[in-house]
């Protein structure tokens, strides 16, 4: 292996890309579209003031009217209304920001129907906030006629708070499942994206060369190996390239819109419309700022380990199918069968997930080809015995080495062989020739 | 003889087929070697094997002396039959590319890459892409790839199909500089035309098998048949000649002859110098397609391999 050599044909498959418009065009558009997917609803949910009512409340009983307008906040103002049912009715005919909330005679009953009447129905976020300050005024008064005094009432006043807490040899850590499963989802099928458009974007420069005919000026000066090298090299770091401005990318843009539109504006899109109180969702803010500080480092490493394993396990067979055929109709039937054990983990998923330590994730995550994918995905779940991941990260290491060493056969063969269709039998037949 | 390359005894086998059968080749420094023969007669195949594209199943290389080995392939310029650039890439930047990868240093190869780019009045074309550029301007650009870096031996795999004659022409030059120069050019064609002024030496492949090995001059005298052009001042009367003599293109002064084996070129002369005022007497040299056309006919019907 001439190192010097595989360091000019890197370099030229590695700038040539870089270069390329198309790089600059999805490297930023990727992140760009993640934000602005992020964003929009919190702006949206920010900066939305259109629903803004002027509340006349209709309270026969006068006992809820009171304590509703010391409720009032800049989505709905609740004043006592001047005027009978049917009058308020006509009026509120056209009227964009006025509304009516009849509350019934008897509060005693076990149903209390509550009636809002607006021109403009509003959302579904603004009926449960209405909701939600009428429930707690309504339980008060039900505690009261029960017989219960002030101070009693407030005695069976209660908070419950739910925490879900990992146990590591370290000790405790905060975590939530919940988004240890979204994080698990989201590395998986980031890794399977990522080796497969690369392994994509290999197995057609090879192609091209082959389709080119420059194949065989390069390979009068370098070997076919380090052709082969030099090019998935290259490509792998253009697309560890593309990650790291990603990470770098989505990591300046969750900075900057906390900065921009306040930590508030982070946490309510997530948690208002779930959460009632705002103290809960400081609470869950906190804990999925936790959660994302404790994914961070390790996993990237492991990430890059196994995009790249991956990939390289992948990217040897892609680079020999591109050498052994002639045009890209014929990849197909190829590349099928040769996706097939890179979609199995994905088609798994689930069920690894459900069950991160049981024998279907470990054997998924030791073998070769599909550790890449289930490995991130438990990892981003449980933490996985060292043993496993040293077993695995080494079994991946020697996979890799096997199937350069079978694809390196294809590969020389194909190179200069045209105008033959490629079965995979043929495929075998060259692994035994070469 | 020194050779810059020795070729012994390299056998090539395919699936089903002996591609090179024990072929035997040395090509002097200096000189232009023509490599003949018929499609499929395995002319690539052995040129692949001296590029170290293929490995010979049996016999070996030595460059200058030496075992054939990766430090040679950056001696050695190569322009293969079927040939392609980078479709997508600027022109001096391919060039210095493949350059680079025969050794030179980045600088180096670019700049060479703009200088030949220059000398083959391209120059204006050097930050354009492959793709921008006429076929006969692509063609130029491989030749560059091809010889920039002054190897001491260029191997042309039918470097002149598809060019067009002025390319065809300029590429005929470039290679006669570069033998004055002391450039080895060994190049392979299934065609004639050129061989017998640009070559010094000439190999006839055909099945594999090596036919011929020759001095260009020799292999015609070789092959000689006996045929004279003469031209006399008198009309000819054909029927008085001596019996058994074969005549072509007769008018009434002149006219080309075959002397049977029975009669000497000396013999002959005699006759006509006795009879006419003998203007003209030129022994007519086989041409190398007449030879080639002989011994691949001679060799027919072909006999096929069998392992």
């Amino acid at each position: 292996m001439n190192s010097n050599k595989l360091w000019i044909i890197f370099k030229r498959e590695f700038m040539t890309r870089v270069k390329n418009k198309l790089f600059l065009v999805t490297t930023l558009a990727t992140p760009l579209l993640f934000l602005v997917l992020m964003i929009v609803p919190t702006l949206v949910g920010k900066y939305s003031k259109t629903e803004t009512y002027t509340v006349h409340v209709i309270d026969p009983s006068k006992r809820i009217l009171p304590e509703l307008a010391q409720k009032s906040d800049e989505t709905m103002k609740f004043v006592p209304a001047t005027m009978g049912l049917e009058e308020l009715k006509k009026w509120l005919v056209g009227k964009e920001h006025d509304a009516g909330l009849m509350i019934q005679d008897d509060l005693g009953k076990e149903k209390v129907n509550v009636v809002f009447q607006a021109s403009q129905l509003p959302s579904m976020t603004f009926e449960s906030n209405l909701k939600s300050k009428i429930d707690p005024i309504l339980k008060n008064i039900k505690l009261q006629d029960a017989g219960l005094g002030t101070e009693k009432i407030k005695e069976t006043e209660y908070r419950l708070a739910v925490q879900t807490i990992k146990i590591t040899e370290k000790g405790e850590e905060g975590g939530s499942s919940a988004l240890g499963f979204v994080f698990g989802y989201g590395m998986a099928f980031l890794t399977f994206m990522m080796v497969f458009i690369y392994g994509g974007i290999l197995m057609k420069g090879v192609m091209e060369e082959k389709a080119n005919r420059i194949v065989e000026i390069i390979i009068s000066s370098v070997k076919p190996i380090e052709l082969m090298l030099g090019k998935i090299l290259g490509i792998g770091a253009v697309g560890l390239l593309q990650f790291l401005i990603w990470v770098g990318l989505i990591m300046g843009g969750v900075v900057l819109l906390s900065f921009f539109a306040g930590s508030e504006a982070v946490q309510s899109s997530a948690t208002q419309s779930m959460m009632g109180s705002s103290e809960e969702s400081v609470q869950m803010a906190d804990k999925m700022m936790k959660a994302v500080g404790q994914f961070k480092f390790s996993l990237i490493f492991f990430f890059i380990f196994y995009f790249l394993g991956g990939y390289l396990m992948y990217g040897t067979i892609f680079a020999a199918i591109g050498a052994a055929i002639d045009q890209e109709a014929d990849a197909g039937p190829l590349t099928t069968a040769i996706s097939i054990p890179a979609y199995i983990p994905i088609l798994l998923l689930f069920a690894v997930m459900n069950n991160p330590n049981g024998a279907l994730a470990f054997w998924l995550s030791i073998i070769p080809f599909t550790s890449p994918t289930i490995m991130m995905a438990r990892m981003a779940i449980v933490d996985v015995p060292v043993w496993q991941i040293i077993l695995s990260m080494v079994l991946l290491v020697a996979g890799i080495y096997g199937m350069a060493w079978v694809s390196a056969r294809i590969y020389r063969i194909g190179l200069l062989m045209y105008g033959k269709k490629i079965t995979f039998k043929e495929l075998v037949k060259w692994v035994r020739m070469g | 003889m020194d050779a810059v390359l020795d070729i012994q005894q390299v056998v090539k086998r395919y699936a089903t087929k002996l591609a090179v059968d024990h072929i035997s080749l040395r090509v002097p420094p200096g000189i232009v070697f023509g490599l003949l023969g018929p499609n499929g007669a395995g002319k690539t195949t052995l040129i692949r094997m001296i590029t170290r594209i293929t490995i010979p199943d049996e016999g070996q290389i030595f460059f200058n002396g030496e075992a054939l080995a990766e430090k040679h392939q950056r001696k050695i310029g190569y322009l293969p039959e079927e040939r392609g650039l980078y479709k997508k890439m600027k022109v001096a930047e391919q060039i210095a590319y493949l350059l680079e990868l025969k050794g030179l240093k980045d600088k180096q190869a670019l700049q060479t890459a703009e200088e030949w780019l220059e000398r083959l009045q391209l120059g204006d074309w050097k930050n354009a892409k492959v793709e921008e550029l006429s076929k006969g301007m692509q063609q130029k650009v491989q030749l560059i790839a091809t010889i920039a870096h002054r190897p001491p031996v260029l191997i042309l795999d039918e470097p002149f199909s598809g060019l067009d004659p002025v390319n065809s022409q300029m590429f005929e030059d470039v290679i006669r500089e570069l033998r004055d120069a002391g450039t080895s050019v060994l190049f392979s064609t299934h065609r004639m035309d050129q061989l017998e002024e640009l070559c010094q030496r000439i190999a006839l492949i055909h099945n594999g098998k090596l036919m011929i090995d020759d001095d260009t001059k020799a292999l015609r005298k070789k092959y000689r048949t006996n045929r004279f052009f003469i031209e006399t001042e008198e009309p000819l009367d054909l029927n008085a000649f001596p019996a058994g003599i074969k005549t072509e293109e007769t008018a009434s002064h002149h006219a080309t002859l075959t002397l049977p084996a029975t009669l000497s070129a000396k013999e002959m002369i005699a006759f006509l110098n006795e009879r006419y005022s003998l203007l003209k007497w030129e022994e007519k040299l086989p041409t190398l397609k007449e030879i080639f056309i002989k011994v691949v006919k001679e060799n027919q019907p072909e006999v096929p391999y069998h392992e």
